[in-house]
């Protein structure tokens, strides 16, 4: 069919009174910014964070050029696996606390990938 | 001054840049259907794997026990590539995607080694990839560079004579842009091993031993050689580009526009000020034909391509738009006009006028309080106007000259055998030539072939009516299968972009019917004995 875009500009009737006002439809990837080069969509496994409110299925839009902040939800490598873990700071030492482990501190074994900037649910 | 940046190993750093599990590991990347490696980690190097071997073949060496084996998977590396290149364009006036892993960067603005190291880690940040920078003076010094940086710290600078003369001693001549496996071999023979012997070769023995390479391959190399070893000033500096992009939009609405002056004109000023200005002319939009007064080269023309483009940010900034007047870009009504160039100068776009030499970006825009944007108002306004009121006058006129073609005549253009008498009134013939004409039918009708037609002429001596080579069965052609013979000239009018055929037909009926000719029969003989024929 490939059904031309509506813009109100060309009714066969009367003229539509919201001619000159139809938008349009909301760009998702404009809005989450998906086209910057930092910013990665990944999909969640698992529901480790919810009490973060992040939950299994849940599409989350992270930034690989954000500042690390304390309280904040990462992306991580730990030990060779990509977790879901709030980055803290205590006295001067970052920790990673991944939801089903014991706290690791930051070091070379461990990184920080991206935080989280953005969550899309689909199946609300 | 040129950048190479590329990543190290690039399918195998997509496929860690996402799985830690990789990192430290002998990895290879499969081509298509898992058949060969196609990109090695170090480790994978190390242990010898070969790039292109196959691995079928050899998975089964006790000592590949251990290589992990990916399948290729190149909307990932596609996904990685542009995001390198966009980390590189926020960094960059100009970067040029050589291959999905290697892009060239202009240098010529920018502080080069720390700047470099800089946007190296930002890349390694955004996209994990890491990467080698090479820099030169020439494209060929940067790729050579690019391998020394592999080698060295991750970025190295060839502009600096030291060290390009320090890492020429070693480097072998396969690094080396335009020299592959069949000219190492060759050049090897010659006693030639490392760039430096190859950049000087010392004595005019070598030099002459040079010449037992194959002359296309000599200037192949000649050429690589010249790139390497840009010690004249004179070299250096015409490979160093201007700083700022710049695209040059041309609008030309009717053909006999481009085919004169105006083209040139327009792109001779918008090359002079691109010089003035440091500006490197990266893309010249030609819209031809293309009316601005209907709005159709922004819907239609590559001027709506080109705006697409700023909007959809594909366009690194800062780019400038250089055009001869506002005019040119749009004859619109004034506020269709606007939206487009608004849409321009707030994509970040430098629009510069060459007519008035005024230049209009966000920032100009704001600073008198949108006097100059009232001023490009007005300048659009009165170039509607103008098209308007040209597109009238130019109208009127030919329904004049209609009217009295039968008394004066449209206009000069006729026939090779009629001329327009002085008064302008009628055509009369050229005799000499209206009886060759008479000929080429009456032998046509005949069954007389073209080129045997043209072949009699050219025999018999007789003037061409145009040019100097004599008759040719093109020319017969064209005369035979023209309708001017019979006295058609049929004028048109554009209605909605088409030909429709004007009420009545024009011209040449009075000299036609003297000439007297037999088409229909010439025709018809052509088209029964379409292959060679003689006359009898």
């Amino acid at each position: 069919m490939g059904a031309a875009a509506y813009k109100g500009d060309e009714t066969t009737g009367f003229q539509s009174p919201a001619q000159d006002h139809v938008e349009a439809v909301p760009d998702l990837a404009e809005l989450l910014e998906l086209r910057r080069p930092q910013r990665y969509a990944v999909r969640v496994k698992g529901e480790g964070l919810r009490k973060r409110g992040i939950h299994g299925g849940d599409i989350l839009v992270v930034n690989t050029d954000a500042e690390p902040r304390s309280g904040k939800v990462c992306v991580a490598f730990v030990h060779g696996d990509v977790v879901l873990a709030v980055l803290t700071e205590r006295d001067g030492q970052w920790w990673l606390e991944p939801s089903n482990d014991t706290p690791h501190p930051v070091s070379d074994e461990t990184e920080v990938w991206a935080m989280i900037a953005a969550l899309v649910r689909t199946d609300v | 001054m040129f950048g190479l940046i590329d990543g190290s190993n690039f399918y195998v750093s997509c496929e860690r840049a996402f799985n830690p599990t990789l990192n430290g590991k002998p990895v290879i990347v499969l081509s298509n259907n898992d058949g060969c490696a196609i990109a090695r980690s170090a480790e994978a190097k190390a242990l010898g794997i070969k790039m292109g071997e196959v691995w079928h073949f050899s998975k089964r060496k006790p000592e590949y026990r251990d290589v992990i084996a990916k399948s290729s998977n190149y909307a990932l590396y596609g996904d990685m590539s542009r995001r390198v290149f966009e980390v590189l364009s926020d960094h960059f006036a100009r970067v040029e995607p050589y291959s999905i892993d290697e892009m060239f960067l202009d240098l010529t603005a920018f502080a080069r080694v720390d700047y470099c190291r800089r946007v190296r880690e930002r890349v390694r940040q955004i996209t994990k990839i890491p990467t080698c920078v090479g820099i030169g003076p020439t494209k060929t010094l940067a790729k050579l560079a690019n391998k020394h940086a592999k080698m060295a710290t991750g970025v190295s600078d060839f502009s600096d004579i030291d060290t390009r003369r320090e890492a020429f001693a070693t480097m072998p001549i396969d690094e080396i842009w335009g020299v592959g496996r069949a000219n190492q071999t060759k050049l090897n023979d010659l006693g030639i091993f490392t760039v430096e012997q190859f950049a000087k070769p010392r004595a005019q023995r070598q030099r002459r031993s040079w010449k037992s390479v194959r002359k296309k391959e000599f200037n192949r190399l000649h050429l690589a050689r010249t790139m390497v070893d840009c010690h004249r000033p004179g070299m250096v500096s015409q490979t160093i580009p201007p700083t700022i992009p710049a695209t040059v939009y041309i609008r030309s609405s009717s053909e006999a526009q481009t085919g004169r002056d105006s083209l040139r004109r327009q792109l001779e000023a918008a090359q002079r000020y691109a010089d003035e200005h440091r500006l490197l002319i990266v893309e010249t939009i030609i819209d031809e034909a293309v009316s601005a007064f209907s709005g159709h080269h922004l819907t239609k023309g590559r001027l709506g391509q080109f705006i697409r483009r700023v909007e959809d940010r594909a366009i690194a900034m800062p780019h400038v738009l250089i055009c001869e007047s506002l005019d040119r870009l749009n004859r619109q009504a004034p506020l269709d006009a606007l939206a487009p160039f608004i849409g321009l100068i707030n994509g970040g776009v430098t629009l510069v006028t060459l007519a008035d030499r005024q230049r209009f970006t966000r920032e100009s825009m704001g600073e008198d309080g949108g006097l100059r944007l009232l001023g490009s108002l007005i300048d659009m306004f009165r170039a509607h106007e103008e098209s308007a009121i040209k597109s009238q006058r130019v109208r009127a006129a030919w329904e004049r000259k209609r009217r009295e073609a039968d008394v004066r005549k449209l206009t000069k253009t006729c026939p090779a055998w009629l001329r327009l008498t002085p008064d302008r009134s009628r055509f009369e013939f050229v005799n000499e030539r209206a009886d060759i004409v008479r000929l080429i039918f009456n032998e046509t009708a005949l069954g007389v072939g073209k080129g045997s037609i043209a072949a009699r002429l050219n025999d018999a001596g007789v003037p061409p009516f145009r040019g100097k080579n004599g008759w040719h069965a093109t020319y017969i052609q064209k005369l035979l299968s023209s309708d001017a013979a019979l006295g058609i000239y049929q004028p048109h009018t554009m209605e909605g972009g088409r030909r429709v055929p004007a009420s009545h037909l024009l011209g040449l009926t009075e000299a036609a019917a003297e000439l007297d000719v037999v088409r229909g029969q010439g025709s018809l003989a052509l088209r029964r004995f379409p292959g060679r024929r003689r006359a009898p």
